[in-house]
């Protein structure tokens, strides 16, 4: 039986999770960041917009790498494991707009992240 | 059913996106602990892993492209909202891909698309009960004993504007799939793969018949859907190559024994 049996699954669990549902996380993010700019002094259409593209795309991003991570990590554990703990990082920042489900997935990737930090990467 | 699971002060968790993520979760689970994966090279295992997750962005991007093409929508960013993804397309589009990755990794298709049948059919099932709480896929009104009221403010409340009984076609394929997953255990059957798209093509042409959502149009006639006809495609496919198959294993067999005598 291989080394890499030793490594968790957990990532792969939490990082796929994460993953999926970072996509309705980032499109709540950005509707909140738009209705957010939209109730400030001197808010335009334009602001609100752009409110709304710069969190959907972090939120995306966050998504998007937590999830390559997730499938990825068994080879090279340390660095998909930072990936995670980065995409988990991204969507804290869309946290601004007090969206829990950016947390729950912020939450996730972390955890995720951290374990695979911590794992050994298999010998050959 | 459930559209949203509340956890909390106005904060909800959309069913569909948790059911389609544990489902993918549980799927990739059961491949780690599959006995003829664990006794593959960490290089193959990476290969596929990388040509899994290849497949799967590709395949929602041809599950969105198949279901603009049989809605007759353009696809644009101003009509994204319109476009919904189709299981068919995503499958099909995911599949081609996965093939094409193995094939330029020169791994062996057949013995690894029979690997990963059970874990497909594991996300399968949980994909299609995330339909089932979302409201979407849902069927013809019936007075069947199995027969559904989806609530208020659900898909097919907004769709027969009334609480009507209708067809859980997502259970039913569900259900399937279960039933899919027993018999290949049970009976240990050699070219999962196959079976596996042949059957669940056979059935997803019969449940379409008493599908309700919007079907979409394919060659300007609506007697039969883009799904029935793919399905129709694909259990053709499968069954050309299964015999084709079998043709070349006999020849191969009569040239072996004309070279020994």
């Amino acid at each position: 039986m291989s080394n890499q049996n030793q490594i968790s699954n957990a990532p792969l669990i939490l990082g796929i999770i994460g993953g999926i549902l970072g996509l309705p996380a980032a499109i709540c993010s950005g509707a909140c960041a738009a209705g957010f700019s939209s109730l400030t002094d001197n808010a335009t259409q334009q602001t609100s917009d752009e409110a709304l593209k710069v969190f959907l795309w972090i939120g995306l991003l966050a998504a998007f790498i937590g999830l390559i991570s997730a499938f990825l990590y068994k080879k090279q554990p340390k660095f998909w494991g930072a990936m995670m703990v980065l995409a988990g990082i991204l969507s804290g920042i869309t946290l601004v707009t007090f969206n829990f489900l950016s947390f729950i997935v912020c939450i996730l990737f972390l955890i995720g992240g951290v374990i695979s930090l911590t794992q050994n990467k298999p010998s050959l | 059913m459930l559209r949203f699971i509340e956890i909390g002060n106005n904060q909800f968790i959309p069913a569909y996106n948790l059911f389609v993520g544990f489902g993918i979760a549980m799927a990739m689970l059961l491949l780690q602990y599959q006995r003829l994966f664990l006794i593959k090279s960490e290089t193959e295992k990476h290969t596929i892993h990388l040509s899994l997750l290849i497949a799967i962005l590709l395949g929602f991007i041809g599950a969105y492209i198949f279901d603009a093409f049989s809605q007759n929508i353009t696809l644009s960013f101003d009509n994204m909202n319109g476009i919904g993804l189709t299981f068919l397309g995503g499958l099909i589009s995911g599949l081609i891909v996965f093939v094409i990755c193995l094939k330029m990794s020169s791994l062996p298709l057949l013995p690894i698309l029979n690997l990963m049948t059970l874990p497909f059919c594991i996300a399968h099932f949980f994909g299609r009960i995330g339909c089932f709480m979302a409201g979407c896929c849902f069927g013809k009104p019936t007075n069947f004993l199995f027969g559904v009221i989806f609530p208020n403010k659900s898909i097919p409340h907004y769709h027969y504007q009334e609480l009507i009984k209708i067809h859980p076609t997502q259970l039913y394929e569900s259900v399937f799939i279960l039933c899919l997953v027993l018999f290949i255990t049970k009976f240990k059957v050699k070219n999962q793969f196959y079976i596996y798209l042949l059957t669940y093509s056979l059935f997803r042409c019969m449940v379409e018949f008493i599908r309700a959502d919007d079907r979409g149009t394919i060659f300007n006639q609506d007697i039969i859907s883009p799904s029935q006809i793919m399905s129709l495609l694909t259990a053709t496919l499968v069954i050309l190559i299964i015999l084709t198959n079998k043709i070349l294993q006999k020849q191969k067999h009569k040239w072996q024994q004309k070279i020994t005598n």
